[in-house]
């Protein structure tokens, strides 16, 4: 029964010993509407809407060479010099001012 | 052997990847999503000791050789399709028990983090109590879940934010969210619903020349200056990165030292610092006063070294592969 005590203990979780992030690209499977002011937490009233990341086309991971590599030259990609994702001020059509995630693709992690 | 524990689409770790590389050092780069598809796990305890190796269909790790883990955003395990809920559950704890369990037991391993210790310490309300004993200055906080407790707290400082206690980032809305810090007005204190929700971090609101992340890396600090470029960034530089601008400076020695203590006593090696450069107050104190906010024990780096042109990375490199001297 070694760590089901510690599963789903709210301080110290199995989880917490070996932290494992969302993969980068990916949404949650699930994805609910804000639910109405009241019980909603009051530290969620001021959120920025950041659009969904998408994947790289441009380069893709190479399992042999262990980094990203170009997808045209099959060279490792060098790095580039930008900040957490670049605002994309308009896109085509009518979604209006968006994030593109890039180079840094993850928040900091913070539990 | 250095084992580099990302996900496959970080080119922070595709960086010090090829650091490793181009010194000759030998590495293995494993997310541990690839587990149990992509990845096997083969160890055997024997005579006190665990021997075996991890193995990807490209690489082999010998788990005796491993001298360094770098822990820098593995994401968790995908599991085969087709299990129930409860499989999915038990196959997730049974990995995290055999994959984590035997990595933690590899003797004279230098993690930079070691996981444990790392999620220990992303609890902001110890890292306050540990950095002031280390003799870093921390704004005053309060957390709570009573709204009497948050009027109070904000009658009784010059301003006051709010930002949360663990990560900033949600998924609602078939949509990334994030959330910045956030300067209270008196319209957010008239309508404190929603505080009793769940526990609320606030603190009190520190003026700034400038604000400045300090990465440590074993015995290096590398500090950079966060300069403000507009109203919004001013508050949160996160939120308008492009009105920033950076600049490599040097914190006093006290602060230097405080940092050291703080990592020592929370058994970290690898910490990105956010502190405050405080503006003078009315009374003429608190100018270039330094100020903790918070310590990431994964907090990104990148950015610093394409801004600022510190050597983050170089360092990264040269603390792996000189592993641990234990």
């Amino acid at each position: 029964m070694a760590g089901v005590r510690f599963v789903d203990d709210p301080l110290a979780s199995v989880s917490e010993q070996f932290p494992l992030g969302a993969p980068g690209f990916a949404a949650p499977e699930r994805s609910d509407a804000a639910s109405a002011p009241g019980i909603r937490p009051w530290g969620l009233r001021w959120l920025t809407g950041m659009g969904m990341p998408a994947a790289p086309t441009c380069y893709r991971y190479c399992p042999i060479r262990q980094v990203s590599v170009d997808v045209v030259t099959g060279q490792p990609v060098a790095p580039v010099a930008k900040v957490a994702w670049t605002t994309v001020s308009q896109k085509d059509g009518d979604e209006g001012p968006s994030k593109d995630y890039d180079w840094e693709v993850q928040p900091d992690y913070t539990g | 052997m250095i084992l580099v524990l990302a996900q496959e689409s970080d080119r922070t770790a595709d960086g010090v990847m090829l650091g490793l590389v181009e010194r000759g050092e030998p590495v293995v780069r494993v997310d541990l999503s690839w587990f149990p598809q992509r990845l096997t796990l083969d160890a055997e305890f024997r005579d006190g000791a665990w021997r075996g190796c991890l193995r990807t269909e490209h690489h082999e790790v010998d788990l005796a050789a491993i001298r360094s883990v770098w822990v820098r955003s593995p994401t968790s395990f995908r599991l085969p399709e087709g299990l129930t809920a409860v499989e999915a559950d038990y196959s997730r704890r049974e990995a995290k028990l055999g994959l984590g369990g035997v990595l933690f037991a590899l003797p004279g391993v230098l993690w930079v983090n070691r996981p444990d210790l790392a999620a220990r310490a992303v609890y902001k309300p110890l890292q306050y109590s540990v950095a002031a004993r280390a003799g870093l200055t921390v704004p005053p906080t309060l957390v709570t879940n009573s709204a009497l407790a948050v009027g109070r707290f904000a009658a009784s400082v010059a301003g006051v934010v709010q930002k949360p206690l663990g990560t900033n980032l949600i998924f609602e809305d078939d949509q990334y969210k994030m959330g910045y810090t956030h300067l209270v007005t008196d319209a957010d204190l008239a309508d404190l619903r929603g505080v009793h929700t769940t526990a609320h971090h606030l603190q009190e609101w520190a003026p700034k020349v400038a604000e400045c992340r300090a990465v440590v890396v074993g015995d290096d600090i590398f500090c950079v200056a966060i300069h403000a470029g507009s109203e919004q960034s001013y508050v949160d530089y996160r939120s308008d990165f492009e009105s920033t601008t950076y600049e490599e400076i040097e914190l006093p020695e006290q602060v230097l030292k405080g940092m050291r203590t703080f990592m020592a006593e929370l058994g970290l090696i690898y910490g990105a610092f956010d502190l405050v450069i405080g503006a003078p107050r009315e009374d003429g104190s608190g100018e270039n006063h330094v100020m903790f906010l918070e310590c990431n024990p994964g907090g990104q780096y990148q950015f610093l070294e394409a801004t600022a042109g510190v050597g983050i990375t170089d360092s990264l490199v040269g603390l792996l592969a000189c592993g641990s001297s234990s």
